[in-house]
């Protein structure tokens, strides 16, 4: 059902500015992919160049193993969500739904029934004959996609699909979204600079900083084993303590920190070198005040500096002795008491924590 | 909207705007309202009496429904050459760069600012049997002989499309800079054809644009003197020539505001029947 989707060597330029830099993709058929990056990273150049709407100043497009770069818009089948739906107004919404058959000259009788077909997996049966204005923006949404799956195309893309949406709205959509999407099997590219939506919806992330792809993995890895300290402070929240590795065997190295310590981190040994400087990468989650400091792992002591309540979940800043602050992340329990200067001991688990590079690339 | 914010929302009493209307509206009323209720008063009076002689006589006489027909006609050419002019011109205009559009724009409004007559008799000298048209036209061998360009209905269609075809593109670009430019990259991404998507997404956006632009040409062209009556023939006078004509000539100023009053129930006419179609306060 899905296509497989290839960008080899993708160079885009804007005038001087280089917006899209060596980007190598590859989507296996059904995957869900989400670009991830701040404004300006370039992702949405390169859905534009899959889409059709920009030219590749070098490099190729392929679909299902097809050289597509060329072909205009209207040739390559891939279905598109466009931020703002980009609804028809003057046409119905069943009007809308049917624009990609009517232009493909399909026959009436096929027309409608592919309409109600996926009117009614987008739960919009009854609203064939409202105007887009009249409908709300979640709605609107199904409509765009309705519209973008009808003609079963093998890709599906989708430019900041939730950015219009209010935060309620939003995290109902993904679900559904994505719950829609995987039932068809399409292959899907999505762009956003929501980082908790491309880890919701998404089976791939690929993270693009300055126009490049900086890391592409699973949701898990990528938040886990980040590969730069731009991808670790972009995707949740990080604290990363400097430190210089001083030895370093098998699948462990063990770090000596500036903030004191020595710790042992599990890492991939081909990324890393003696004696080489490095980050170690703590989750604010992943941390917990201790009474007893643990045999293992990284062990701390500080004072509280700042306790910010925030509902389900408590925050707080630790000063540690060298002076650097240490943002911690726990459930709010009845019994937890804290206050401002307060001495306490924090630790992490040993396989909690990750090497990270100094440098973005190696 | 909650109380506070409407409160915010409207300005202090002493700044309410409405009192800035009053000169402008006596303005109308002296200069405009006024005159009005003199021609309506002169075109129900014959020889001094009252009487709705002038109508009926307007009515009766197939000659005056000749030349209102005449009148509708030329308006409705002038109005569909326009619009044909004009269109591909503001789609261009739409899609052009900064520099590009400024340039088309100064090219649009510089007959726009040029005096009307100026420009008619500008007309004339191209238009004549030995004039710089039918001087390429021969040197072409398009033509053997020279084509009548002026003096008759094609000279006044001609003249009164430059004249208006300003009106028209304003209009069509006001409409089509509304019209975002996603949704034409969103029916390419659903497979539509560049003519498709022109025909069946482009054009029907653009619809408010067509209507108030050809309504207002319309209406400008139906009540047009000057360029009629210079570049026109016998044969083609339209409704204004006939009031001056009765006017300046006849002295029947009785009939003329007869004439008139017809005229601006035409118009009125055509502003009602379109006010269903359009939004009369998009017409700029």
């Amino acid at each position: 059902m899905g296509a497989r989707i290839q960008l080899i060597a993708i160079d885009k330029k804007y005038k001087d500015k280089q917006v899209v830099r060596s980007v190598y993709l590859d989507v296996k058929p059904g995957d869900f992919l989400t670009i991830l990056g701040p404004s300006g990273a370039g992702k949405t150049t390169v859905l534009k160049i899959l889409a059709g709407f920009e030219k590749a100043d070098q490099g190729q497009v392929l679909i299902d193993g097809t050289d597509i770069t060329d072909a205009p818009p209207y040739k390559r089948n891939i279905g598109m969500l466009f931020q703002n739906y980009a609804l028809f107004p003057h046409l119905t919404v069943a009007e809308n739904i049917a624009f990609p058959l009517t232009v493909r000259k399909e026959g009436r009788a096929e027309i409608d029934r592919k309409t109600r077909a996926i009117l009614e997996r987008v739960k919009l049966t009854g609203y064939e004959k409202r105007l887009p204005r009249e409908l709300s923006g979640g709605q609107q949404q199904r409509v765009a996609l309705a519209r973008a799956l009808v003609f079963n195309p093998p890709i599906l893309l989708l430019d900041e699909p939730m950015s219009a949406l209010d935060k309620q709205l939003r995290k109902h959509m993904q679900v559904e979204v994505k719950e829609i999407v995987r039932e068809i099997g399409i292959t899907t590219i999505s762009v956003t600079h929501d980082q908790e939506e491309a880890l919701t919806m998404a089976s791939q992330v690929c993270v693009m900083e300055n126009g490049s792809v900086a890391q592409c993995a699973d949701p898990r890895s990528i938040y886990e084993r980040p590969r730069s300290p731009f991808i670790a402070n972009f995707i949740g929240e990080a604290n990363l303590l400097k430190g210089r590795i001083f030895e370093i065997s098998g699948d462990r190295a063990d770090v000596a920190l500036e903030a004191g310590p020595s710790v042992r981190v599990s890492c991939d040994m081909i990324f890393y070198a003696h004696k080489e400087m490095v980050y170690v990468l703590a989750r604010p989650e992943k941390i917990q005040v201790v009474e007893e400091p643990p045999a293992k792992g990284l062990c701390l002591s500080g004072r509280v500096a700042q306790i910010i309540y925030v509902g389900e979940a408590i925050r707080l800043d630790v000063e540690i002795e060298s002076g650097e602050t240490i943002k911690l992340k726990m459930l709010s329990k009845r019994s937890q008491e804290y206050s401002p200067g307060q001495a306490v001991t924090i630790a992490v688990r040993e396989d909690d924590l990750a090497l990270v590079k100094m440098e973005d690339r190696p | 909207m909650s109380a506070a914010s409407k409160a915010m929302g409207a300005a202090p009493r002493a700044l309410r705007p409405g009192w800035l209307l009053i000169p402008p509206l006596a303005f109308l009323v002296v200069f405009l309202g006024v005159p009005m209720l003199n021609i309506l008063k002169l075109s129900l009076q014959v020889e001094g009496n009252w009487s709705l002689g002038n109508f009926t006589r307007f009515f009766s006489d197939p000659l005056y429904a000749k030349v209102m027909f005449l009148t509708l006609k030329t308006a409705l050419i002038v109005t569909l050459s326009c619009l044909v002019l004009g269109y591909p011109v503001a789609y261009t205009m739409t899609f052009a760069r900064k520099g590009a559009r400024g340039l088309i724009l100064i090219a649009v409004m510089i007959p726009f600012w040029t005096s009307l007559l100026v420009r008619t008799y500008a007309w004339m000298i191209l238009l004549q049997t030995h004039g710089l048209v039918n001087r390429l036209l021969l040197d072409l061998r398009l033509v053997s002989e020279p084509v009548k360009l002026i003096y008759n209905s094609t000279g006044v269609v001609i003249g009164m499309t430059h004249v208006l075809l300003p009106y028209m593109i304003l209009c069509l670009c006001s409409s089509m800079e509304s019209i975002d430019k996603n949704l034409l990259a969103a029916g390419k991404s659903l497979g539509g054809r560049p003519f498709q998507v022109f025909s069946r997404i482009y054009v029907p956006l653009s619809a408010q644009g067509i209507a108030s632009g050809s309504l207002l040409v319309f209406i400008m062209g139906i009540g047009y003197y000057i360029t009629p009556a210079l570049l026109g023939g016998q044969q083609d006078t339209m409704i204004a020539q006939l009031i001056q004509i009765q006017v300046g000539d006849l002295l029947n100023w009785g009939f003329a505001s007869a004439i008139a009053f017809v005229l601006l129930a035409v118009t009125l006419l055509f502003l009602l029947v379109f006010k269903s179609f359009i939004r009369l306060d998009k017409l700029w």
